[in-house]
């Protein structure tokens, strides 16, 4: 694939995917894993896109950073993330400019108000199950309530809670080696 | 100034972004947010329920958005599209930063122990961030207050125990309880 082709193949399917977020995987899939002559395995696809799932950031940049590095090398990153990023960013940019004056209109502000409350509700459920799926202990249970008091309450940045993290988390590895 | 600590601010949270879109919020409402006031609770909010019908994932859109209102008051439209481009740009760099470190070193930093020693420390506080990011959203903007607007808290407090129950246990689609929710509110609020 040409770097053009990269651009333009990830510009049409990840550039103007809405509902963003891990439903960007199944149509990337489509596009570059199926079907006859596809450009990739599907298992070197599936692999890309647990990886992405598991480095820090956003998903689909992510995604698009580790399939294009797969399809042409770094300039092949550069390429397809220029394809993601290009559409949301021009329509973003247009709609700054009118957010705040839609948004206040009477019906549109009564309208959000409904809205909100159901944003917010749909966030607590993956929290539920992330609670589910992650072995807290006695041990371990000041860290989620740690954070989210400080980030909640005291206003401090998560990348410091994350930092003071990693220090000790890589020393703890390092001299002691827990294992799975 | 504002175009560098844009820049610093969401290459942190792409960079220590652990744990997925959810926790990712806490790091995009704090820049945003708490310490810069560049959007309110209640935009961000907004923002978010945007990011379901608008192509982008909601830390792209964040940045671009985020960047745009940090530099529009003082400096003007042009301006505030190269905020947004600093922005945006802070936040995709560390995917490619990422995307090297897994290449050259992952399979010996795995050997090392190190990834699980700093994975057994971030499991557990990834819920706290994502709880984090729900709280900060909670506020009187949104919910009201019980004694001043008692009619708006009991209505804001209904819809959302109502989604809650309505996305975890009937599985109705999210964008319908979104859009019921919102009329409701025209009707009600």
């Amino acid at each position: 694939m040409t770097l053009y082709q990269i651009f333009s193949l990830f510009l049409r399917t990840a550039g103007t995917n809405i509902a963003g977020g891990y439903a960007l995987a199944a149509p990337l899939r489509k596009v570059l894993a199926e079907g006859d002559g596809a450009a990739m395995e599907a298992e070197r696809y599936e692999h890309c896109a647990t990886v992405a799932k598991a480095m820090p950031g956003v998903f689909s940049i992510n995604l698009c950073t580790l399939l294009g590095r797969e399809l042409h090398g770094k300039a092949g990153s550069l390429a397809a993330v220029s394809g993601l990023l290009l559409p949301p960013f021009i329509i973003m940019v247009f709609i700054a400019g009118l957010f705040g004056d839609v948004r206040t209109q009477p019906q549109m502000a009564a309208f959000l108000r409904g809205v909100r409350p159901a944003i917010i509700a749909l966030l607590v459920i993956p929290v539920v199950r992330t609670l589910r799926h992650t072995s807290i202990t006695l041990a371990n249970v000041w860290l989620p309530i740690g954070a989210a008091v400080a980030i909640w309450l005291l206003g401090l940045p998560p990348f410091v809670i994350v930092l003071g993290i990693i220090i000790p988390g890589l020393l703890y590895g390092f001299f002691i080696k827990p294992n799975e | 100034m504002v175009y560098a600590l844009l820049f610093l601010l969401f290459f942190a949270a792409g960079l220590l972004g652990f744990g997925g879109m959810e926790s990712l919020l806490a790091f995009l409402e704090n820049a945003l947010v708490t310490q810069n006031h560049w959007l309110t609770a209640e935009e961000f909010a907004d923002l978010a329920a945007l990011c379901r019908i608008i192509p982008g994932d909601i830390g792209q859109n964040a940045a671009a958005l985020g960047g745009y209102a940090a530099t529009v008051q003082p400096y003007g439209f042009w301006p505030a599209v190269g905020g947004a481009l600093v922005a945006t740009i802070g936040i995709a760099l560390p995917s490619f930063l990422w995307t090297e470190f897994y290449h050259r070193f992952y399979v010996r930093f795995k050997q090392s122990g190190m990834a699980e020693g700093v994975l057994t420390l971030m499991r557990p506080l990834v819920p706290g961030l994502m709880a984090a990011a729900v709280l900060l959203l909670c506020t009187p903007g949104t919910f009201g207050t019980p004694q001043e607007t008692p009619w708006q808290f009991g209505i804001t407090l209904f819809l959302f125990v109502a989604t809650l129950i309505g996305s975890a246990f009937f599985r109705i689609n999210t964008l319908l309880m979104i859009a019921l929710c919102g009329i409701a509110g025209w009707m009600l609020l």
